[in-house]
């Protein structure tokens, strides 16, 4: 399990870094928010729309509350087609489970597509350190590879970066021109840099979107071929597959795949939608079904549904927070809103302050295509951190103290009472200062010359 | 799944909206209003995981969908005016304008200039919350810009 007490990541603080380099922010907040407008074109050309999103919503829901009898359904199925199947308890069984199938197969160099999966389980550096070559295939997660970063977005991992940086990022690694940031010129030279680690690979492997129990097969989403190419050229293909990612029927991906691409990027499908069903001819095909922490989510009446999460990213987009913050600012696998409500179900202790890196304006919940309650939950996660013990100092102090006031009349009037006198008389500098956070980029409200309440018990109040 | 409290919120709106009550939309036209005139924007305001679902421009359209932006509508001399992004927060989220004080002035300011590059006179909102963090944005910045809450139009036009 995890470690008891994990160092808290600081969202606010590396969110204020980010803010601070201000073409990073302004350009992030303006390529985040195109891709929601995106989205929103895309699915006002959807009409019946609402009914998919019901519809995926209900799917999702039926299977997690059969989990246990879709996933028997879809090992029976996936074993049949010739697929190994094996499952995996924790991040630890799973990067294990790799890494024998890898060794008794004598693998050397690994070729994988994007996988949020195995960036949750921490597999690449598990691999790496013992010995074994892993090149990331999706443009924007072998630039993040090379940056020695995590991904920053579950879609567009790289999408907090400038050109410019990720031309300097190249010359160091690729020996292009620092000075060319034209992006053919660049995705070109990542594509001849990547071109013969494919065919070099010793095996390939994937994540999944979905995996289909009636069948036994699952599907894998890219835009860039990537993960078709990596799953092709090697004799071994491993795929990661979250418990989760079950759906019953064939038809029900029908569902999904209209809502997956439209939700993310605002393209009606991802150029690549690519059904596995059994290993190819000569091949072998292995997937790893992961519960790491899963099964514990299912088991909370207050958390369950972020399990019906298709990895869209469209909270994250819509998302003001996330927007200004850059998604590294979560100290997180995975950031913006759905990170804000997964994150904790792994470290509370870790991820204690993400629930408060939001301004709740339920904007995530408005946009999720399979309908999660997302702005809830971070208000009931931030009451579970709270429950803990494990508030900020400040905010712990903070809170007990307006709780008093606001519980006590008294004290609220005198507290009022202060408040308008101090606005009123009070010198700029013991108003404006490194204690009023607020008075930093906003001018403090007036002081009114009646309260409401003064008002009302002037006018209207009845003996 | 809906919060109680947002039933709360969207059925107080609608008693703004029927003001003179039968269940019809009645409103007596502020003539104080219209004799100043002005260039105005109902902003969204997007309190807790709520208010956005009656003026939404995302999701499902709410029953109640820009109910004071309908309302609004009908005021004589009152121009409405459009802006780039209509349902973003303004960054005040309670404790959350001082804990996370970077990001929350940068959604703020954001919000406000977006209201500002289209020469708006008034920001028109029902939530005081919205109103107070982004007056104390405009009056940092100096902007020629009037918060103003919705009430206060449909009952006669800014004092």
């Amino acid at each position: 399990m995890m470690p008891a007490k994990s160092r808290p990541v600081d969202p606010e603080g590396l969110a204020a870094r980010f803010i601070a380099l201000e073409k990073h922010d302004s350009t992030h907040d303006h390529l985040v928010w195109g891709m929601r407008m995106n989205r929103d074109r895309a699915i006002a050309a959807v009409p019946d729309w609402k009914e998919l999103r019901e519809l995926a919503s209900q799917i999702k829901e039926h299977t997690l509350t059969h989990l246990d009898q879709y996933l028997e359904q879809f090992e029976q199925n996936a074993k049949k087609l010739g697929t190994q199947v094996h499952w995996a308890r924790d991040a630890a069984e799973h990067n294990t489970t790799v890494y024998d199938i890898l060794q008794s197969h004598g693998v050397k160099s690994l070729i994988k597509s994007k996988s949020m999966l195995q960036e949750e389980c921490g597999m690449t550096p598990y691999l790496e350190k013992r010995g074994i070559e892993v090149t990331e295939s999706d443009l924007g997660e072998r630039i993040q590879q090379l940056s020695g970063e995590p991904p920053s977005h579950i879609v567009v991992p790289a999408i907090h970066k400038l050109r410019s940086d990720v031309a300097k990022l190249f010359a160091k690694d690729l020996g292009t021109d620092p000075n060319n940031s034209a992006p053919h010129y660049l995705v070109e030279a990542m594509r001849n840099n990547a071109r013969p680690r494919f065919m070099a690979a010793d095996a390939g492997m994937t994540g999944a979107n979905f995996a289909v129990a009636e069948t036994g097969g699952f599907v894998v989403c890219t835009n860039e071929g990537n993960a078709d190419i990596g799953a092709s050229v090697p004799p071994l293909h491993i795929a990661s597959i979250g418990i989760e990612k079950l759906v019953p029927r064939p038809r029900d991906l029908g569902v999904f795949i209209r809502m997956l691409s439209r939700s993310a990027l605002g393209s009606p499908i991802t150029q690549y939608t690519s059904h596995f069903h059994g290993p190819r001819k000569g091949g072998e095909l292995h997937v790893i079904l992961v519960d790491n922490t899963r099964t514990d989510l299912l088991g909370s009446p207050d958390f369950w549904h972020g399990l019906k999460c298709i990895r869209c990213g469209a909270c994250m987009n819509t998302c003001p927070v996330y927007r200004r913050s850059g998604g590294l600012s979560y100290g997180a696998t995975y950031s913006g809103p759905i990170g804000v409500i997964l994150d904790p179900g792994f470290d509370l202790s870790k991820y204690r302050e993400p629930p408060f890196h939001s301004s709740l304006c339920g904007s995530c919940s408005e946009v999720c295509p399979v309908k999660i309650d997302i702005s809830d939950q971070i208000y009931k996660w931030r009451r579970v951190v709270a429950q803990k013990g494990l508030l900020r100092v400040t905010k712990a102090v903070g809170m007990s103290v307006l709780g008093k006031t606001l519980a006590h009349p008294d004290l609220f009037h005198a507290g009022e009472f202060a408040a308008e006198s101090a606005l009123a008389h009070l010198p700029r500098f013991l108003l404006y200062n490194s204690l009023n956070p607020w008075g930093k980029h906003r001018e403090m409200p007036a002081a009114a010359p009646q309260t409401f309440r003064q008002w009302y018990i002037e006018n209207r109040r009845t003996k | 799944m809906t919060p109680k409290q947002l039933i709360a919120i969207v059925d107080e709106v609608h008693g703004i909206l029927r003001l003179k009550g039968d269940g019809r939309i009645h409103l007596e036209l502020p003539a104080s209003w219209a004799q100043i005139g002005g260039r105005a924007e109902p902003t969204t305001p997007t309190s807790f995981g709520s208010d956005l679902r009656y003026a939404s421009v995302q999701g499902d359209a709410h029953p109640f969908a820009h109910a004071h932006r309908e309302l609004l509508r009908r005021v004589r001399g009152l121009e409405l005016i459009e802006i780039d992004r209509p349902d973003e927060c303004c960054g005040f989220g309670g404790s959350f304008c001082v804990t996370d004080e970077a990001v929350s002035a940068k959604m703020g300011y954001n919000r406000v200039n977006d209201f500002h590059r289209r020469g708006v006179e008034y920001i028109v909102s029902a939530d005081m919350s919205c109103l107070l963090h982004m007056k104390g944005v405009i009056d940092r910045l100096k902007l020629p810009i009037k918060v103003i809450h919705v009430a206060q139009i449909l009952n006669g036009g800014p004092a």
